[in-house]
């Protein structure tokens, strides 16, 4: 009997912290990790009276997300009221949009796919509730951080596929700029639905949703197992719950938080104290502009332009300002060759470097040229990078420029053979290495200018006419 | 000269020629406050001391020959809904007694810049739901003219101040009507001011889309001199608008270009005959002084008052979530589970009408009949808007009646919630469509109570509701009926 077949259906909902100074409605610091309870005022903690007033830079982050993710745009947008009450919820209400996000059918390309994005709108982030011997103990310092989140459409077909969407996603976040996308900080969070289809079935199961999921990695085990447990429930003839679950990282196992019953219900309704949120056509454009080139485009570009390898495009791509150097540096060397510099010599350095791009291209140009030898090239690099001087001036210091002139060379095999007739002999009666003999001597003369290949291989071709001349 | 007797602007000009000091003027309100306010209870916290100080270093300051900004030395009361630094907030509930909000209202710095006295916080209902103030935690105000009667309210503390001769001029707040219906039973002028007009910023809030600070006063001038100083954008208030002049004509007000609509299911509202008659009077008075006054149809108010209902409660049920006894306010001890303490916290800290309308706010938003009132109400808010809005090409006023009804007993209302509300009702369309609206002195009555007259303008003519309310008092001398300084006030 063949087994019944499920496809996988996963939507994901990803709340970012945007990197904005001061909070979403007042202006207190967003700084992580500041004492408890530091970065707060009347207006995040809700006290009566209060007013809450819009960060506009939360606003201008938030569209530059929008317009990144291919979303179209509600020019008059505005903000609702989510309320319930939870201890870390200083208002009773989360400041949220609900009826007019900012932003609302976008799209997210991923590998030859394209993944919708149903809605990105702006929040409030609320506190948050540490739990201490059995005692919650609330840090308020996270109320009131603007958050960004983004709503896909329930168009990932695997755990796989899932975890590749939010890495690339996290990445072009990080061009954007406009948010540090820490897991670990929790300026990244996700939260999956999955359920499974039958395949000739219409409708999906019920959804469950996996929550606290705090690296790559966890999402894609979560979804994994949780994948595997419906499945066999399904084959068992078993009905899948919806419901809420977490993730045991131990166990390696999602768990039940909550049957998802009730719906709660959050009386939604537009928040009085703030108007509409009215976005200009020019203001939309000129975000639009500043929003830079998708990673994942620039690293195709690189391959098929420059022919620059997979390895070599991945290690450049996964930090914008390293990609921004490395494309400058480009620009005056072998797009290549520079790369394979970044990788190899330059991976433990923090980019974009102390040194304008320019230095290290004509670094990597001269070494190219043979100008300068390989280890010489290492070295000017490495004095350029601790005193700043340009590479210029270092190889001036040091003398260090080879010459490959063939006429210089030429001039000086002459006269290294003319004064040791002795060692030419011996190479002629078939003593290889003596030409090494020869080499030094050369090199020693050219004060180590002489391009060692060239006089290598000058060298050679000369005494090797003698040979046939004797 | 009796210094209570005069105006803040008179004070004012008293103070700056030098006739009389700061210092002189507080201990001289300080005196007539302590006797009088043992029977009106106008006050839940007074701040003499600071307003000595503050008077003290006027007094240096206008010895120095500085220039003095327009409120120097006016005496001012604000409502305990109203945020200063250094001072409790308790809107008269017992969920906030001892609360320090450690920050000033928006209007309380503009009012300490321009260089006025505050020396109390006057009572109110508690969180301003009632028209009575008799839900205050402390305990009811009474009405000056009539120490069996109530003042009104939610700010019946502001307005028996006033009306007491306590200060001559007194802040409180709005939400339905509750600065013109306390004004109209205390013989005030209580002025609304266009919605957006006044920040919000420091005022606890009841229901956000129609709270609006108020001003109470004896004399329009004085009304005026206090909303200029509050009135402008501010940044912490995003409601606020900028660019929005205040204009008054004064001198070169000609009434005569007026357009007053008298609407006639306004009339229709009113329970009582004096009040009825009264208002046609200054009518009659009106035309013969070459006013035209049109009667007009507008919604009936007791449909606006639907519409209020739903959307005051409903923007309550969420502005009142904040109050959980955990951050702030009064919170028990003992309980464990953060639901139980949050509903024990709430259980203990409301009074039953704050109770009520969180409750019937929050099925109003909930899933359930979402649709069938909040969402209604919105719209229908926006029709009566618009069709006031319609009115006003043609018209420049709306009068009518302030209350159906003059003060009523101490304590005969209690238990009906409605019949409370109703004596708001005049005010509650105004409110709804965000406009400005002044309450002023109609005389009194044959049991010697104030009668109130209401004016509605477009938006952002503050100075035209002023112009009429001195041209009102002018042709008819109803306010000079009123005494303000008889101390006690037979029951």
């Amino acid at each position: 009997m063949m087994e019944k077949e499920f496809k996988t259906i996963i939507g994901l909902e990803i709340h970012l912290q945007l990197k904005t100074l001061s909070k979403m409605f007042c202006s207190c610091s967003t700084e992580f990790a500041a004492p408890a309870n530091t970065n707060t005022c009347p207006v995040c903690l809700g006290w009566p009276g209060t007013l809450p007033s819009v960060n506009q830079k939360a606003v201008l982050f938030g569209l530059k997300g929008a317009l990144a993710l291919n979303c179209r745009i509600n020019r008059e947008s505005g903000f609702d009221r989510k309320n319930y009450f939870y201890p870390d919820l200083p208002k009773g209400f989360q400041i949220t949009q609900y009826a007019r996000p900012l932003g609302f059918e976008g799209f997210f390309t991923l590998g030859e796919k394209n993944i919708g994005i149903r809605r990105v709108h702006l929040e409030e982030d609320a506190g948050r509730t540490i739990y201490n011997q059995g005692n919650g103990e609330i840090d308020f310092n996270r109320a009131g951080i603007p958050l960004v989140e983004i709503v896909t459409e329930p168009d990932i077909e695997s755990p796989g596929e899932a975890r590749d969407f939010l890495k690339d996603l996290r990445l072009l976040i990080l061009y954007l700029g406009i948010s540090d996308c820490s897991m670990e900080e929790g300026s990244f969070r996700c939260d999956a639905n999955i359920s499974l289809k039958g395949e000739e079935e219409k409708i999906s199961q019920n959804q469950v949703e996996l929550k606290n999921l705090n690296s790559f990695q966890a999402i894609f085990r979560a979804l994994e197992y949780e994948e595997k447990r419906q499945k066999k429930a399904l084959l068992d003839g078993e009905e899948i719950k919806g419901e809420t679950r977490g993730w045991d990282e131990k166990e390696g196992k999602t768990f039940l938080l909550r049957e998802k019953g009730k719906k709660e219900d959050y009386r939604y309704f537009p928040e009085p104290d703030l108007p509409d949120l009215i976005l200009r056509q020019d203001l939309i454009g000129s975000v639009a502009e500043d929003i830079p080139e998708p990673p994942m485009q620039r690293e195709k570009r690189w391959q098929e332009e420059w022919g620059i390898g997979k390895e070599e495009t991945g290690v450049l791509i996964s930090d914008k300002a390293k990609a921004d150097y490395f494309e400058k540096a480009a620009n005056f060397a072998s797009p290549k060759e520079v790369a394979k510099w970044i990788k190899e010599h330059l991976y433990a350095h923090v980019f974009p470097l102390e040194i304008p791009p320019e230095y290290l291209s004509e670094i990597i140009k001269m070494v190219e040229e043979g100008d300068l030898s390989f280890p010489q090239g290492k070295e000017v690099l490495k004095e350029t990078l601790e005193t700043g001087r340009k590479p210029g001036e270092i190889i001036d210091d040091k003398g260090w420029k080879q010459i490959s002139n063939q006429e210089y060379i030429e001039e000086l095999i002459e006269e290294i053979i003319e004064n040791n007739p002795g060692v030419v002999q011996d190479y002629l009666a078939g003593k290889e290495k003596a030409i090494q003999n020869l080499m030094g001597k050369g090199m020693k003369k050219s004060e180590g200018q002489a391009n060692p290949q060239t006089l290598r291989s000058l060298l050679e071709e000369r005494l090797k006419g003698r040979e046939e001349d004797g | 000269m009796e210094f209570k007797e005069q105006t803040a602007c008179s004070l004012f000009r008293l103070f700056e020629q030098g006739e009389i000091s700061a210092v002189e003027i507080i201990k001289n309100f300080r005196e007539f406050q302590g006797q009088r306010d043992k029977d009106l209870k106008a006050f839940v916290k007074t701040s003499w001391k600071r307003a000595e100080k503050k008077a003290r270093a006027l007094d240096e300051k206008r010895k120095r020959g500085e220039d003095l900004p327009p409120l120097s030395a006016v005496p001012i009361a604000i409502k305990d809904n109203i945020a200063r630094l250094r001072e409790t907030m308790t809107c008269s509930s017992n969920f906030l007694k001892g609360f320090f909000p450690g920050y000033s209202a928006t209007v309380v710095e503009k009012l300490e810049e321009a260089g006025a006295l505050i020396i109390g916080r006057t009572n109110m209902d508690e969180m301003a739901m009632g028209s009575t103030t008799e839900t205050s935690v402390y305990h009811p105000t009474r009405n000056p003219h009539n120490l069996g009667k109530t003042p009104g309210g939610s700010s019946g503390g502001s307005a028996a101040a006033v009306g007491g001769g306590i200060v001559p001029v007194a802040l409180g707040s709005e939400t339905g009507g509750s600065v013109r219906q306390p004004a109209s039973f205390c013989g005030n002028y209580g002025l609304r001011p266009t919605y957006g007009r006044i920040s919000r910023f420091g005022l606890a809030a009841y229901a956000s889309s129609l709270d609006q600070i108020g001003l109470f006063a004896r004399d329009p001038d004085d009304l005026w001199r206090v909303f200029g100083v509050l009135a402008g954008k501010d940044k912490k208030d995003s409601t606020t608008v900028s660019g929005k002049g205040l204009e008054r004509k004064g001198e070169a007000f000609d009434p005569e270009e007026i357009r007053v609509a008298f609407p006639r299911e306004y009339m229709e509202l009113v329970e009582d005959g004096e009040v009825e008659k009264r208002t046609f009077e200054v009518v009659e008075k009106l035309e013969k002084a070459g006013i035209k006054v049109e009667e007009i149809s507008l919604t009936d108010p007791k449909k606006a008052l639907g519409v209020y209902s739903v959307i005051a409660t409903a923007e309550a049920s969420s502005n009142l979530a904040r109050f959980d006894g955990l951050r702030f306010g009064k919170g028990i001890e003992g309980e464990k589970n953060w639901e139980e303490l949050i509903k024990k916290n709430r259980e203990v800290g409301f009074g039953q009408e704050v109770k009520n309308r969180i409750l019937l706010g929050t099925l109003f938003l909930s899933s359930q009949y979402r649709e069938k009132f909040y969402d209604r109400a919105v719209q229908v808010r926006k029709e009566i808007t618009q069709e006031l809005d319609q009115l006003f090409c043609n018209f420049d006023l709306i009068l009518s009646p302030a209350t159906p009804m003059p003060a009523f007993n101490l304590g005969s209302r209690i238990e009906s919630s409605l019949e409370k509300i109703m004596s708001d009702i005049m005010a509650i369309p105004g409110s709804l469509a965000g406009l400005p609206a002044i309450s002023l002195p109609m005389g009194l009555n044959s049991e010697g109570l104030p009668l109130g007259l209401q004016l509605m303008a477009p938006r952002w003519k503050e100075g035209r509701l002023i112009d009429f309310s001195q041209f009102i008092r002018e042709i008819t001398g109803y306010r000079e009926e009123l005494k303000y300084f008889s101390e006690g006030g037979s029951e």
